[in-house]
């Protein structure tokens, strides 16, 4: 063996030790989803400007016009509940997936049905356009089972969408007990209050709650914000996400740790449920040591170990970071080949232990 | 994976739990009570098997919040909020807009252990002091959740303060929904919740100082019931269907 080749073995030989140390160190942890989000459309009446999926009116501008199979949803659904490690909340979104409301409105009879606790969806509220209107949708969304209604409403869905439909929906829910969380994003030149301020002291009043965020720099937002306009909340990249996971299936049917930018990206996913149980999917994923890594340690460690300097890049915090790297074709071929080098050395050694004398070779498949 | 219930009675189940419950009298100190609750968590770990490695997930978001009509006597009790926190407990403590230096002051020391802070602000308050104290928590990567009235929140340029990070307004009137289980909405479901009031909820008694009030003292039975049976759904689904409802003596 020549010295480079020596210098290559001793180098993979090191990453592969340090795979192992954080397995090691996360070995008993187990992936809690605290919900499971289905996204039954990319389409969305609007097409906002911050919006992390890159939704309108033609589908997702990253990843096309998709539609969820619903049989296999439903089958989804109703295996997913033995997933021990999935607390049985569903969550419906999009896009905008009340633009299919009888859909909707099935799919969320279907899960109290099945056995979910909490049912809860997202909805920018564009179908209530008068208030009567209003509280008859918001009342057969009640009579279907739903617990709960996350409202988007922010600086960038005005355009878009009127604040008369999101004071009625909002006036609706609180008329039939629904709870109401409004989720507000905002950046550094437009916070919340312009939205807020469109709404009046009394529906204010009748929410459950508000819940106000950064606009991430990913999906549409990526292009269509100014980078500087954003707010650096973990630019460090210290973080992980494995306290906030939700089991995700999108509009393609592909399975995903989170519905938080890795669902939007396409260069992997755990399986699709049109051609898999969601359970041996999630298992799968549980097990599978690279996103046992980037959930527990965070994404920080993957691109550390792809040999990427984090501290020269300008990453808004751990999602911007994930979004980036899985929307890269060479990144995920090489954490691919590094994994399944990583395997290899595995299998290698319990060969090796057992006693059957059989060598493996390194190198990436 | 084996259930760790499995084969155990439901009467050894309530019986452990009554034992735990019987120490907290109708009014008790801050110390006695944050006692039981770690006592609460060693029987809880032992019950699921996670002290030795089963059932792991149902440690997580285990949500409480002190309620404290003064901060003074906190350094006494931080050792125990220390120990609940390192048990997987998330905590969170209220403080009042009328009293921010005082809990600022005292707060200080044992500011580590509290992952949230339930933020009450009243009308009277100085916007000016508020948008302080939330820079001070957000820097130190605090969790905010912020109580006011609809046009308090209206009215102040709160949100220039937040600096992009995550915060919860909750309109006043929804107080009492909001911080007994702050995450509501994506929570635990199937695990289990520490509730003791006449409302299922554990309450830190704002009328003295210092002390966790139990409203009603029926209320141990109904949180035992309660988290009996959720341990037992999440766990074994078949033991619950199976077996009839038992009351602890």
């Amino acid at each position: 063996m020549d010295a480079l080749a020596l210098l290559a073995e001793g180098a993979r030989s090191e990453r592969n030790d340090k795979i192992q140390r954080l397995l090691d160190d996360v070995r008993e942890r187990p992936m809690y989803f605290s919900s499971l989000v289905v996204e039954t459309t990319n389409r969305c009446n609007a097409r906002c400007a911050m919006c992390y999926q890159a939704s309108g009116p033609k589908g997702s501008e990253m990843l096309g016009d998709d539609h969820l199979n619903i049989p296999a949803l439903k089958r989804a659904l109703a295996e997913a509940l033995s997933i021990r490690t999935l607390a049985p909340r569903f969550h419906l979104a999009g896009g905008e997936a009340f633009i299919y409301m009888e859909e909707c409105l099935d799919l969320i009879a279907f899960a109290r049905a099945v056995g979910y606790e909490a049912i809860t969806a997202t909805t920018n509220a564009f179908w209530a356009t008068t208030p009567e209107k209003a509280v008859t949708t918001a009342a057969r969304m009640v009579g279907a089972g739903m617990t709960s209604l996350e409202i988007s409403w922010d600086h960038w869905h005005s355009p878009f969408i009127s604040a008369f439909s999101v004071e009625n929906a909002i006036h609706g829910c609180f008329l039939n007990d629904l709870p109401i969380n409004l989720r507000v994003l905002g950046t550094k030149s437009e916070g919340y209050h312009s939205a807020l301020s469109k709404l009046s002291n009394k529906a204010i009043g009748r929410l459950t709650q508000i819940t106000a965020g950064p606009v991430f720099p990913t999906g549409r937002a990526a292009t269509a914000i100014p980078r500087s306009d954003i707010y650096v909340t973990d630019g460090d990249l210290v973080g992980s996400c494995h306290a906030a996971l939700n089991l995700t299936i999108v509009a393609s049917g592909k399975v995903f740790p989170c519905c938080a930018g890795l669902d939007q990206t396409s260069e992997w996913s755990a399986g699709s449920i049109t051609e898999a149980s969601i359970v041996a999917i999630a298992n799968r994923m549980m097990a599978d040591p690279m996103i046992r890594i980037l959930v527990f340690h965070g994404p920080r460690s993957l691109l550390e170990l792809a040999g990427e300097d984090t501290t020269s890049q300008d990453y808004a915090n751990i999602c911007d970071a994930c979004w980036h790297a899985f929307n890269d074709v060479r990144f995920v071929r090489g954490m691919r080949e590094t994994f399944f080098d990583f395997g290899l050395e595995q299998v290698s050694n319990l060969l090796r232990t057992t006693g059957s004398g059989v060598e493996c070779g390194g190198g990436g498949g | 994976m084996t259930n760790p219930l499995l084969g155990r009675t439901i009467e050894t189940t309530f019986r452990r739990l009554s034992e735990l419950s019987w120490h907290v009298s109708a009014r008790t100190d801050v110390d006695q009570g944050l006692r039981w609750l770690a006592d609460f968590s060693a029987w809880f770990r032992e019950q699921c098997g996670a002290n030795v490695g089963h059932d792991l997930h149902l440690l997580y978001g285990r949500q409480i919040t002190l309620f404290l009509s003064s901060i003074s006597e906190i350094g006494a009790v931080a050792d125990r909020i220390f120990e609940l926190g390192a048990n997987g407990f998330a905590i969170a403590i209220h403080v009042p807009s009328t009293h921010f230096q005082q809990f600022e002051d005292q707060l200080m020391p044992v500011s580590e252990a509290f992952s949230a802070i339930l933020l009450d602000i009243s009308s009277s308050a100085s916007v000016a002091d508020i948008k302080r104290y939330m820079k001070s928590q957000i820097v130190r990567k605090k969790s905010l959740t912020i109580v006011c009235d609809a046009d308090v929140l209206l009215q102040s340029d709160l949100h220039e303060s937040f600096g992009g990070q995550y915060v919860t307004f909750v309109p006043r009137r929804n107080l009492t929904d909001a911080w007994v289980v702050p995450d509501a909405q994506s929570a635990a479901v199937r695990r289990p919740s520490i509730r003791i009031d006449d409302s299922d909820r554990i309450f830190w008694g704002e009328s003295e100082i210092g002390c966790l009030q139990v409203f009603d003292p029926t209320a141990i039975r109904r949180l035992v019931d309660d988290i009996s049976t959720e341990m037992r759904l999440a766990l074994d689904p078949a033991s619950v269907l199976a077996t009839p409802q038992h009351s602890p003596a």
